[in-house]
């Protein structure tokens, strides 16, 4: 009797508790945040705008555009995004041979990470003074400033998850494809690469994200004349219009939030023997 | 082709693992190899296989000497080692396409392959969407595909379950039937021996070396519990026991 009684009990729990697989704990995440921030804005807590307000500047700020600067907010994004996406293209150009590269020799590997584990402790906005040093001969110089700081802060996720991608790789399927005499450079090709797939993407998608975390930092502080950290800096020096500040906020999160889920999407579809 | 290996010794450092082993495999003949554990059969397979250094001694297969991995020499390891990103098809199409094969023509013999081993209808599997016996009988026609002169295999069924296991020791039979194959299987059953093989080499533990090599000449199908089968295992079991009294005392 006892031990249906307590099994009444758990199929009673498990009635009351939310079904994990339902978004309905997500959405009440998003509605308790609406609620405490609209509450802080109405009681005067802190000098906020409420969500509605900030809804209707953001909706504001993509179909007319803020006037003293004369740009949308989707034009501030794109200029920012375009950085992102070339300089961590330039830095997976360089992390992802090296980490192979890295991964497949110890001898290499040996050679190359102490510089790695040096230079990695320094935080990308660390290096905008020695950038602006170094890229003052060229024209364009604010642009390739924030492109490189992107680069460092693209590279190093990108690095690591690849070498770790290629030193995982069970030494049996190496071992495995030698059986049918693979040459070294089949075996990277057939076996490293797909084995490490993984893991790459895994950098890649990391990597993007502290390469967008990196852009918008520099664009506010390397005297910058675009982009959405240049607009949310702008939107601050301008007299501090808080909506709009938010707004540029929202835009940095969602374009963050796409991104990754973008790549995770792409992942799934390219990796289904997982 | 026949296999003759000569002499082979293998030490790690200062550890001696196999000594001074020599032994040949004909044409067409189904050799096992057992061994208490630890005693170095998975080495000396390895050695065979290229994937260890000899240190000494000579392997030959037909009238060259091999000392590196070769499609020559298909191997089938214990724990399947199929490539987790290819599917059924394209892990046996693996060897081929190493060795430059057009897509029309790689497609076509593993299916041949695929046929011949059973899996019909499951080509476009994922690894980690078939059983155990699935990946090794994936394994084996990956194996066949490249057509090697001989066939290595080491405890391809240890990680079985036993009806699993039986039954694929039948397939295995059918399966060197057909295709006329030379194959050398390392196993720890006596039973597996004693049902599959024309000779069963003995190893001593370590250093591995050779304690006695045993004929059967009963004919297939065997019947595992027949008399005379019984009396091969008892005393391939008494090679073995023996040998690990000497060692390790009663």
């Amino acid at each position: 009797m006892k031990s249906t009684s307590s099994e009444e009990k758990i199929i009673k729990k498990r009635r009351l508790s939310i079904d994990t697989q339902s978004p309905l704990l997500r959405i009440f995440s998003i509605v308790a945040f609406l609620m405490g921030w609209y509450f802080i804005g109405v009681l005067n807590l802190a000098e906020l705008p409420t969500p509605i307000e900030t809804l209707e500047m953001f909706y504001t700020l993509i179909v007319s555009g803020e006037p003293i600067l004369g740009r949308t907010l989707q034009t501030h994004t794109t200029a920012s995004l375009i950085r992102v996406i070339e300089g961590s293209a330039i830095g997976f150009a360089v992390a992802l041979p090296l980490g192979i590269l890295m991964g497949w020799s110890k001898r290499f590997e040996r050679f190359a990470d102490t510089m790695i584990e040096i230079f990695r402790p320094i935080p990308p906005l660390a290096w905008i003074p020695l950038a602006f040093v170094l890229f003052r001969s060229f024209d364009n110089t604010r642009i390739l400033v924030q492109i490189f700081i992107v680069f460092i802060g693209a590279f190093f996720p990108a690095v690591l998850n690849t070498i770790h991608g290629v030193k995982s790789i069970d030494s049996s399927y190496i071992e495995s494809a030698r059986t049918f005499g693979s040459s070294d450079l089949q075996i990277l090709e057939k076996v490293v690469l797909p084995g490490a797939m993984p893991s790459i993407i895994t950098g890649i998608r990391i990597g993007l994200g502290i390469g967008w975390m990196c852009v918008v930092a520099a664009e506010m502080i390397g005297g910058s004349a675009s982009g959405i950290g240049f607009f949310i800096w702008s939107m601050y020096e301008l007299g501090g219009g808080t909506a709009e500040i938010i707004s540029g906020m929202i835009a940095i999160g969602a374009v963050g939030y796409i991104m990754n889920e973008g790549i995770l999407y792409t992942e799934r579809r390219l990796i289904k023997w997982r | 082709m026949a296999l003759v290996a000569s002499n082979l010794s293998k030490e790690f450092n200062s550890f001696q693992a196999i000594k001074d082993v020599s032994f040949s495999v004909k044409d067409g003949e189904f050799v096992c190899i057992i061994g208490p554990s630890g005693c170095g059969k998975t080495t000396l397979l390895r050695m065979i296989a290229g994937l260890e250094k000899i240190s000494s001694g000579e392997i030959k297969l037909g009238d060259r000497i091999v000392s590196e991995p070769g499609k020559d020499r298909g191997f089938v390891f214990q724990e399947y080692t199929l490539f987790p990103w290819r599917s059924a098809q394209k892990n046996v199409e693996f060897g081929l396409e190493v060795q430059g094969m057009g897509k029309a023509e790689r497609k076509n013999i593993a299916g041949k392959y695929i046929d011949l081993v059973g899996l019909n209808g499951f080509e476009d599997r994922y690894p980690k969407e078939l059983s155990g016996g699935m990946k090794q009988r994936v394994a084996i026609a990956r194996a066949l595909a490249s057509d090697p002169e001989i066939l290595l295999m080491d405890e391809p069924f240890g990680a079985l379950d036993a009806q699993t296991r039986n039954l694929m020791q039948v397939e295995l039979l059918r399966i060197w039937e057909t295709e006329h194959k030379t194959i050398l299987f390392v196993t720890h059953s006596v039973d597996e021996a004693v049902f599959l093989a024309d000779r069963v080499i003995v190893l001593t533990t370590t250093p591995g070396s050779i304690r006695e090599i045993v004929n059967i000449k009963l004919k297939r199908p065997r019947k595992r519990t027949d008399p005379e089968i019984n009396q091969i295992r008892d005393h391939l079991l008494g090679l073995l026991n023996v040998k690990y009294k000497d060692t390790f005392g009663d």
